[in-house]
């Protein structure tokens, strides 16, 4: 019989190197993120007073007209976002990943937004797509079409936004997955050739499974990020007043953020919150659980 | 002598190249170029990406509140990377290095934090600020951004990629755990530890809604908030809130084209061993 | 060298010493400082300057925020306990929650112990007086006004509207008559601008008195000047008689600053609007037109008897304030008739009118009409004040704004209001 031995360290050796940051990670994360949850059966209005309301919030929230709109709003954001975002991060890895001159240049470019205040872009971007006299719209009627309202339409707005949020965040993913297709074995593609593929093969049979486990880190990162976007909605869509034409670029953390901080709701946008949470978490999983069947992992 | 055949795919790719390049560089050439315009000249069309008749006057007028902004998030975002590098190393090398009971558990709460927008736990995190008496401080800012799990992550993954043999044969020569940490760990990390101050400080340097919330005096704000407040003032013109936006984003450009290596290392590195 | 160096840090020391004490005495001499938050209208900070030159015990410290912003970040500094002393509210019915919340200081014991006449400004009482307490000071007026372009008429060969008014017909039919006939329908001129505040989206139902939500939390929109008032912004909008709510807030125009540029031909806003144009004279921003151009007269209106809308403007102390007393005697004075007269001077409305207010007044105005106008009596009708108010305040925009731009019947329209002011009244409990 084997005695496995597993030798702890110190409890002082531990706590040392623990504590600074998971000390801080609880009263300043996690304290919150529970704190949060029983704030969402109360009614705080962030004043001195406070009473517990039980499921009264989510009940509200379920049937309340603005927290659909806001989800589906999100929805549509975060589909569109995601998908544009690994799409494109494909296609330029794609494109990079062959003997280009001046190949690190044009990652460099590429992936300079996404260091970039979005504050600072999203300023730019209003003025570009301003709907009288910015230039896009100028463009557009100078090439015989009709100017668009960009982000004084509800039926534009959500698409403004989604287009800055790609152009934003694109480049990031194409820097992950040109580093998963640096990473591919060459021998892999010798093999392919020698069985005589040609390059679309190689494509389907050796490129896209060897990356799949980065894709799914992309579609996981991006879901995420996706799901927190905040600054650029702030920003395009006028913060303190409301929300895009009509509630359209209302996003469900930008209506925590109405309801906690212009409403004085404090208690039903904790409920609000709780429950993109449980999406969040439940996309997540499923995402997981999937992942079995589509992303093969290092076989060789 | 043989011709080398053009792969028709080789100049799509080029194409598309270029056509990303100049999406990507066209607003920030408007804003720039804006930045130099008086407001009739900025709406002009077709677009002279140089002006006419350029003027400082944009800028002139940052000059009340601007420098004091771009100070604040020097030196807000400085301490936060310096009180990150801390609590990440010491933290990552927990998870990776030392055994202990329930050692996994906590990591993966850690993970599951990452995971939530900090829009869901804003509020009570800001009742305990306002409890402790710190809001509308910088003391805040810190104190809300410095625990997140990011840091603890890639530096646990990457200590876990350094021979346990190493710190083995550190022990049977007495050393204590802070010596090795200190003595063999972090001189190995160096290039790990460049990577992750050069992302926080990309990350905090540009984080918008933390201030937003927590701070509200003029000689506090940091330069995404102070930015984010000029553009709303009601008299404000295009031209200074372009070149407000041109003063913002010049330090992380500048970080951003000498560090670029590191960035792009670092975020291979996390996505990788992800 | 090393000696240059003493000598040196010597003199450092010196200097921050003197500077010290200097600090010190002058503190000695000090008045009692308040922090006082309000928002960015140019004309605010005269008044301030103005009290703080008038006497010697209290100093305000302003706290300028912007417009823009104000509400939320009031709300946000109030939530964070942040801490002030006095401050300015934006919206009226905010009261409601700020006096839940306790935030703000109930005033009848000092009012009484500094003898300050809240007679003057009895017309503002529901506004001031909740549940019986007083907890806050009016210091501006409420009424809005139509105000106009006279060239901008001139051009389009219109009569202005102050002909209308004496012959008692300026109604909102003939106001929406009058907007088209300016308008050029291309964007270049425009008939009249009315903002996207909640106020303006439904004026002529505030004007008959539909509460919307009233205080027992019954739906009240049972008339159909709330529907009247949705069909008639969407008419103006279609004939591009006004400028699109949508395009004012995706480019951030402040309506003074369209106002300004000489192509709208009407403005329906507050009294405190002189007091913008004062400064427009003074930095000369107005484009194609001069100070001599511009006049005010009624708001229009459909009631039998001229009622106009808003509600004032109003000072608070903080209820955790160390320094009661002085921001007290600051917000009094605001409101009582000093205050008044220098609020006159800077162009608007105060909450009390005294014959030097009227007398400070004749300088801002470019004619007598506007100045009669300005200053008659009349009833002026509240929204909205109570505790249902901020959610109805948060509502009406994005309703109207879906409204405008998709098709609605006018069924589907009630049923939208109905439902959003039922989760209203649910979500305040």
């Amino acid at each position: 019989m084997r005695r496995l031995l597993i030798k702890h360290d110190s409890v002082r050796d531990v706590l040392i190197f623990l504590l600074p940051s998971f000390l801080g990670f609880c009263i300043f994360i996690l304290f919150p993120i529970i704190a949060s949850v029983g704030l969402s059966f109360t009614n705080y209005r962030g004043g001195k007073t406070i009473a517990f309301v039980g499921l009264k919030n989510y009940l509200i929230a379920f049937h309340s007209s603005g927290f659909q709109e806001a989800f589906w709003v999100t929805l549509t954001f975060v589909v569109f976002t995601v998908f544009f975002q690994i799409v494109l991060g494909l296609v330029f890895a794609l494109i990079l990943n062959q003997k280009i001159v001046g190949r690190s240049f044009f990652r460099g470019i590429i992936f300079l937004p996404v260091v970039l205040s979005t504050i600072a872009i999203s300023l730019a971007f209003m003025l570009i797509f301003n709907p009288q006299k910015g230039p896009v719209n100028n463009f557009l009627m100078s090439i015989g079409f009709d100017p668009l309202a960009w982000l004084a339409s509800p039926k534009t707005s959500l698409m403004t936004v989604i287009i800055v949020t790609v152009w934003r965040q694109f480049g990031y993913y194409m820097v992950l997955l040109l580093c998963g297709l640096q990473t591919i074995n060459p021998t892999l593609y010798e093999a392919a050739e020698i069985d005589g593929a040609d390059s679309v093969r190689k494509f389907r049979h050796v490129t896209l499974p060897m990356l799949t486990p980065i894709l799914f880190l992309c579609i996981i990162l991006a879901l995420i990020q996706a799901f927190q976007v905040f600054d650029q909605i702030f920003v395009l869509t006028g913060g303190q007043q409301g929300g895009g034409p009509a509630g359209s670029t209302t996003t469900l953390v930008f209506d925590i953020y109405l309801n906690a901080f212009n409403n004085w709701q404090m208690g039903y946008s904790c409920a609000e919150a709780i429950i993109l949470l449980i999406i969040i978490l439940v996309i997540t999983v499923i995402q997981y659980k999937r992942q079995q069947k589509w992303v093969t992992y290092d076989i060789i | 002598m043989r011709r080398k055949k053009i792969n028709p795919w080789v100049i799509l790719g080029y194409i598309c190249l270029v056509v990303a390049t100049l999406v990507v560089l066209f607003p920030l050439a408007v804003m720039v170029s804006s930045s130099f315009k008086d407001e009739m000249a900025i709406f002009d069309y077709p677009i002279k990406f140089i002006p006419e008749n350029p003027i400082l006057d944009n800028y002139r007028q940052l000059g009340e509140h601007f420098p004091r902004y771009i100070m604040n998030s020097f030196k807000v975002t400085i301490i936060i990377v310096i009180a990150q590098f801390i609590t990440a190393t010491t933290g990552g090398y927990a998870f990776a290095k030392l055994r202990w009971k329930g050692r996994d558990t906590v990591f993966l709460i850690y993970i599951g934090a990452l995971m939530i927008p900090l829009q869901v736990y804003i509020i009570p995190q800001f009742i305990l600020i306002r409890k402790i008496g710190l809001y509308d401080s910088h003391l805040a800012l810190v104190l809300v951004s410095t625990f997140t799990a990011l840091g603890t992550f890639l530096f646990k993954q990457f200590f876990m990629t350094i021979p346990d043999s190493l710190i083995e044969s550190a022990k049977l020569d007495g050393a204590t755990q802070i010596q090795i940490f200190t003595r063999i760990i972090l001189p190995l990390s160096k290039p790990v530890i460049a990577t992750q101050a050069i992302l926080s400080f990309r990350w905090f340097w540009n984080d918008f809604f933390s201030p937003l919330i927590y701070i509200t005096s003029e000689h506090l704000k940091t330069l995404p908030l102070g930015l984010a407040d000029f553009a709303s003032e009601y008299y404000t013109y295009y031209g200074p809130q372009m070149a407000a936006s041109v003063l913002s984003i010049i330090p992380v450009m500048v970080l951003f084209f000498v560090a670029q290596k590191y960035i792009v290392q670092g975020i291979f590195t996390s996505g990788i061993k992800g | 060298m090393r000696k240059l160096l003493y000598v040196f840090m010597v003199c450092v020391f010196m200097v921050a010493v003197v500077a010290l004490v200097a600090g010190f005495s002058i503190g000695a001499y000090a008045k009692e400082t308040i922090t006082y938050y309000l928002w960015d209208d140019p004309t605010y900070k005269n008044i301030v300057e103005a009290f703080n030159a008038s006497q010697d015990e209290v100093f305000v410290d302003a706290k300028i925020i912007p417009a823009a912003d104000y509400d939320n970040k009031l709300r946000t500094l109030l939530a964070g306990g942040a801490e002030m002393d006095a401050f300015m509210t934006k919206t009226a019915h905010d009261i409601y929650p700020m006096v839940e919340n306790r935030y703000v200081e109930p005033l009848d014991d000092l009012i009484v112990k500094y003898n300050f006449d809240l007679s003057a400004m009895s017309a503002y009482e529901r506004v001031y007086r909740i549940d019986g307490k007083v907890y806050n000071i009016p210091f501006r007026g409420a009424a809005y006004y139509t105000y106009y372009n006279k060239k901008v008429f001139e051009k389009a060969g219109v009569p202005t509207p102050d002909t209308y008014v004496e012959k008692g017909e300026w109604t909102w039919e003939k106001f929406v008559e009058v907007a088209k006939q300016i308008a050029t329908g291309d964007g270049k001129i425009y008939g009249a601008l009315m903002y996207f505040w909640s106020l303006n989206q439904v004026s002529p139902a505030i004007q008959r008195g539909v509460q919307f939500i009233t205080n027992e939390g019954k739906i009240d929109i049972d008339d159909d000047s709330v529907l009247y008032s949705f069909k008639m912004r969407k008419e103006l909008e279609q004939a591009k008689a006004i400028i699109p709510q949508a395009e004012l807030k995706a480019t951030k125009t402040h309506y003074s600053r369209a106002f300004w540029e000489g192509n709208v031909g009407m403005l329906l806003i507050g009294a405190w609007f002189p007091g913008q144009m004062l400064s427009a004279r003074d930095g000369n921003l107005l484009k194609d037109y001069t100070w001599n151009d511009w006049a005010l007269t009624r708001l229009p209106c459909n009631e039998p008897e001229y009622r106009t809308i808003d509600v004032p403007t109003f000072n608070c102390v903080h209820a955790d304030s160390k320094k009661k007393d002085a921001a007290f005697k600051f917000i009094a004075w605001m409101g009582g008739p000093e205050g008044a007269k220098v609020v006159a001077q800077n162009g608007f409305l105060p909450a009390v009118v005294t014959p030097e207010v009227e007398e400070a007044f004749v300088s801002v105005f470019p004619d007598k009409a506007s100045l009669k106008y300005f200053l008659e009596d009349k009833v002026v009708m509240p929204h909205w004040l109570n505790k249902y108010g901020v959610g109805i305040e948060n509502m009406l925009g994005p309703v109207m704004e879906g409204y405008l731009l998709t098709d609605m019947s006018d069924d589907q329209l009630k049923s939208l209001i109905n439902e959003k002011l039922q989760e209203i009244i649910e979500i305040t409990m």
